[in-house]
């Protein structure tokens, strides 16, 4: 309920956003590291949707991905390891006008966060995960991670991991309530942008993947893939991403991929030799979690406290009628 | 020669009876006759008024809750059919119990009836019955307020529903400002407890549990905490505004806090008279105002929207004058209950007032003398005449109007929450005889015969139900609705013992019968004087003379003993029957029956056709007008526009270019160039590095930003200065980047 003068001063009073109102402190991530490319389209989503700042919030967990709302203009929380989520689901289920953004790791969410990964993905609340996969704990200067390719040495694997690595993206192509599955890189700032800000625009739980660059400390595992365009496979589709006509040189390979086809997405992610990149599953019919509870009533403090007072008196001892 | 009773025919003319006293009362209209005692009849009374939020009804019938209740419980068998004969018994039962019993609750008299019922039959039978009604019982789901078709009805039934309609229809609003006080509230806490103020040791104290409040020194915690500045708190006066919008949702008298009782503080909006109905809508006018200032001053705030350079100079002019339609759409309407008899030409304009400025106010007319205005033709107008014939002229308004008998009340309740939900004046004109009445007949069977004879004809005006009156006015309630009269068989026995069976139509003067106050203008005739040149009213009024010496007018009624009688009808009467006639003629033509506009255009293009098929057997004549040419058709201009390439711009910069430059898009924002030379690169708005200036460092500087750059967009091109020492090593490093 609005009335129409409110409408016409909120309209009369509305400023142009830009880049910089979302910008938070300085970054504190190494040079070349590709967390900057994320967080730069994530202020680039904001812009472009004008989103006021004090209705953003970012909730993270501990690593390097997690440092990132302290670098928003916006609210943020900086939790605990791998609790990323829970605090995220508890936001947007008392405050569902907040736009909540989540910025986790590899170790943050696919370790000791996974729980929590499968069961929002589960409750698919309103939300945008984005998984800053570098495939190492790079903030405790290299540990492996579960997304470290076999082999990787590091501070806890001198002589070489000897498990494969967790693939996110399949794992969550086949959790339940699905919702929105996607993958970007953060090198290709065009199409990064274009994916976040779908995932935004999706009402669900949004999770997606981004390759990141770890300039320190796993410099190898994307650079082939920076340098050679063709180790990448871009899902193409009109509701999807489409790439522009200058990028549409670079990377030659394309596919059409509907991302309303669950079964197709399973498979690309299992079986494509090349990494994916685009919007792999989006289904907006899925339930979300934060409508099947939505309140029907304000709860007023005197609400609360006649339901207390109600529950209360079931334990009252009425004196017993004399006969 | 006239072989009429002398007698009879003088009293037609003067109203005169012979012997100078009125006839013994206690006559009824024939057409009555079988209809005595009402209770031993399933029909719409009583009713029951239904709560609860999720149906919009608010009321049901007795014997619809029974039928209900009797299709989910009572199946096909023996078992069932006893069930269904013990349950319509306790409704019997339960019809005569409620006559005189207003707002008695379905199950008190459920409970009453049974109890009775049992008290009267037998031991065997009464186990049956019991086993029966517990069943039954058991089913029941509903209950509320039972009323029959009396004096009370109309305004206790109008009352719920309109409380039903106000608490769905003002929900949103109410709740909204719940949600607004809460937010208002917890930004005024979260200032605050980022203040001074929270910091003082009595506060510290309170933040503390008992157990470990000696461990605290709070004076010190103070002190300490004096020293650290309090982090960006409210403005002043965006404080005292919020501060101010809240005082003024917490103390609104408009809404009853959805969680709270109605208290003394909230207004009330129904009212008994249509002056206290006025005054409180005028005064109250400020006060809505300032409820709706303080929830768009919230709305802004909650939003961060509220801009100190825009916005108050709005709110300082804002006032009553600026109260929309729509404003007032989000505040509860006023029900005003009014009795016709209890009216002056005051309240009349008042009426008149409340639909003319569209006030969002319903008005129930309950109308308990339904000939108050037919006497007006007496010489004698009795109190009310004015207004009851008021809601008439409001058809073609902007307010929805009802006219309806008590006793179509329940088969019209749609149309009454329509009225409800309307947003705008609504009036209601109900007729149920007054209580005092001395009425011979029923008070349901009485409403019903007002509509029967036109004296009361119901109607619904709807603005809402489209552009048009076809759309908007509706008379189809009433009875054979084209004709005049409604027609109805009257079937008695003759002195031989057999069956007659005669076509007759009620009419006023029929109507008048049951009023006592009529009494003087009828003459009953023993059957032994009947004659042919006797006529019943409506046969008289169709008379073309209308005054036919021979004949005089007569209405069929029963006495106390369900006698047929006739009674000869003075000419004074006469002449209000015919003018109640022609009070339905205009109705029936706003409601498109007999429409002589209709009618007129009809006949124009029955003859305009019979023209037509004239002139075309005839000859075309000479000199006739080729049939005009269509005018030209103008071309549409759609030369000459220029079509606007929209494809993006080849980028100009190639791999052949000497300049050093980026490939901006492909930037991933790494810092890396930016921190190496910030001089020569910089962000573009979507925070992507381009070479801001390619003379503020060297070849060297750019030739290592191209090869340091993660994702190798950095194109050095050739350099600009050809004396910097060490350039032919620099150029072959720059070639890779080049290509």
């Amino acid at each position: 309920m609005s009335t129409r003068a409110s409408e016409i001063l909120r309209r009369s009073g509305e400023i142009e956003r830009r880049l910089e109102d979302y910008a938070g402190r300085m970054p504190r991530w190494c040079t070349g590291c590709g967390d900057n490319a994320i967080l730069a389209a994530m202020q680039r989503v904001c812009r472009e949707e004008q989103l006021p700042p004090e209705k953003i919030v970012v909730v993270s967990g501990i690593g390097c991905s997690s440092r990132l709302p302290h670098y928003m203009g916006s609210y943020g929380f900086h939790g605990l390891h791998g609790r990323a989520l829970p605090v995220a689901e508890g936001i947007k289920m008392r405050r569902p006008d907040l736009h909540v953004f989540v910025s986790t790791g590899d170790g943050d969410c696919c370790s000791i966060g996974a729980g929590h990964w499968v069961h929002a993905t589960r409750y698919n609340m309103d939300m945008t995960v984005l998984l800053h996969d570098n495939n190492i704990y790079g903030l405790t200067k290299k540990q492996a991670s579960p997304t470290s390719p076999l082999g990787t040495r590091s501070n806890t694997s001198p002589r070489g991991t000897v498990l494969g690595p967790l693939d996110p993206l399949q794992a969550t192509l086949g959790m339940s309530n699905l919702s929105f599955v996607a993958q970007a890189a953060d090198w290709i700032p065009e199409l990064l942008f274009q994916i976040i800000h779908a995932g935004f625009r999706h009402k669900g739980f949004s999770f997606i993947r981004i390759l990141q660059r770890c300039p320190e400390f796993q410099a190898d595992r994307w650079e082939p893939c920076v340098q050679d365009p063709d180790r990448l496979l871009i899902l193409e589709h009109e509701d999807g991403v489409q790439l522009s006509s200058s990028l549409s040189r670079i990377y030659r390979n394309r596919e059409e991929h509907d991302p309303a086809d669950l079964v197709d997405a399973r498979r690309i992610a299992a079986t494509s030799e090349r990494l994916p990149v685009g919007i792999l599953y989006r289904n907006p019919d899925t339930p979300r979690y934060e409508e099947l509870r939505a309140r029907t009533k304000s709860v007023t403090p005197s609400l609360v406290r006649k339901g207390l007072n109600e529950e209360l008196d079931k334990f009252t001892i009425w004196p017993r009628e004399r006969s | 020669m006239s072989t009429m009773n002398p007698d009879l025919l003088n009293f037609h003319l003067t109203g005169r009876h012979a012997t100078g006293a009125d006839p013994a009362p206690g006559y009824r209209p024939a057409l009555t006759a079988s209809y005595g005692e009402l209770t031993g009849l399933r029909y719409d009374f009583p009713v029951v008024l239904l709560g609860g939020t999720e149906s919009p009804a608010f009321v049901d019938s007795l014997t619809g809750v029974i039928n209900r209740l009797l299709g989910e419980i009572a199946h096909e068998g023996n078992a069932g059919t006893l069930l269904r004969q013990h349950v319509l018994r306790l409704e019997r039962r339960m019809r005569e119990l409620a006559a005189g019993r207003p707002g008695i609750s379905l199950t008190e008299l459920w409970e009453e009836a049974a109890q009775t019922l049992l008290g009267e039959c037998g031991e065997r039978e009464a186990e049956l019955l019991g086993n029966s009604l517990a069943t039954a019982r058991f089913g029941l789901r509903v209950d509320g307020p039972v009323l029959d078709c009396d004096d009370a009805m109309p305004v206790r039934l109008l009352q719920h529903a309109w409380g039903k309609v106000e608490a769905r229809r003002t929900g949103p609003t109410r709740e909204r400002i719940e949600a607004l006080i809460i937010r208002l509230r917890e930004m005024l806490k979260v200032d605050d407890l980022k203040g001074r103020a929270s910091r003082s040791p009595e506060r510290l104290r309170q933040t503390f549990g008992r157990r470990y409040r000696e461990a605290f020194d709070f004076e010190l915690m103070a002190e300490m905490l004096e020293g650290s500045t309090p982090h960006n708190p409210l403005p002043e006066a965006r404080r005292n505004r919020i501060a101010e919008a809240l005082a003024a949702l917490e103390s609104q008298r408009f809404f009853v806090p959805f969680d709270g009782e109605r208290d003394q503080r909230c207004h009330d909006f129904v009212f008994y008279r249509l002056s206290a109905a006025l005054r409180a809508w005028h005064e109250r006018l400020p006060e809505i105002a300032d409820v709706i200032r303080a929830i768009e001053i919230a709305e802004l705030e909650v939003d961060n929207a509220f801009r100190d350079e825009r916005h108050p100079a709005y709110f300082e002019r804002f006032g009553p004058q600026a109260l929309t339609p729509e404003d007032l759409a989000l505040f509860p309407s006023y029900l005003v209950c009014v009795r016709q008899s209890e009216c002056n030409t005051r309240d009349t304009a008042r009426l008149m007032e409340i639909v003319a400025e569209e006030l969002p106010v319903k008005v129930l007319l309950q109308v308990g003398d339904a000939l108050a205005s037919a006497s007006a033709v007496d010489g004698s107008p009795r109190q009310g005449s004015a207004i009851q014939q008021l809601p008439h002229t409001f058809v073609a308004g902007n307010a929805y109007l009802l006219q309806l008998a008590g006793s179509d009340l329940y088969r019209q309740s749609e149309q009454v929450l329509r009225g409800l939900e309307f947003d705008g004046p609504a009036v209601f004109s109900i007729y149920v005889p007054r209580e005092d009445a001395s009425n011979v007949l029923p008070p349901y069977l009485a409403a019903a015969a007002a509509t029967e004879s036109r004296v009361f004809p119901g109607y619904t005006y709807d603005p809402t139900a489209g552009a048009g009156l076809a759309e908007r006015f509706d008379i189809g309630g009433n009875p054979d609705v084209d004709d005049d009269w409604p027609r109805r068989e009257l079937r008695y026995e003759d002195e031989a013992l057999q069956t007659v069976t005669e076509d007759y139509r009620f009419t006023l003067a029929d109507f008048a019968v049951t009023d006592p106050h009529y009494a003087g203008h009828f003459e009953p005739v023993e059957r032994l004087a009947w004659d042919e040149n006797m006529l019943p009213v409506a046969d008289y009024l169709d008379l073309v003379s209308g005054r036919d010496f021979d004949k005089v007018p007569y209405v069929a009624v029963v006495d106390a003993d369900n006698r047929l009688r006739r009674m000869i009808v003075d000419d004074h009467l006469v002449r209000i029957t015919r003018r109640c006639r022609d009070r339905w003629h205009t109705l029936q033509e706003l409601g498109g029956v007999h429409n002589s506009w209709a009618e007129a255009a009809q006949a124009a293009a029955r003859s305009g056709a019979a023209g037509a098929d004239r002139a075309a057997s005839s000859e075309a004549a000479p000199g006739t007008e080729p049939a005009a040419a269509e005018p030209p058709v103008e071309a549409t201009s759609d030369a000459a526009v220029p079509v606007t390439e929209t494809e993006e711009a080849v980028e100009a910069q190639g791999d052949a270019s000497d300049e050093a430059w980026i490939e901006t898009p492909r930037c991933t924002t790494c810092d890396e160039c930016t921190t190496r030379s910030p001089r020569m690169f910089a962000y573009d708005d979507n925070r992507q590095a381009y070479i801001r200036d390619p003379d503020a460092g060297t070849f060297r500087d750019l030739v290592e930003a191209a090869e340091n750059c993660q994702v190798a967009i950095i194109h050095p091109g050739k350099p600009r200065n050809p004396d910097e020492p060490g350039l032919d090593d620099l150029i072959a490093r720059a070639a890779p980047f080049n290509t």
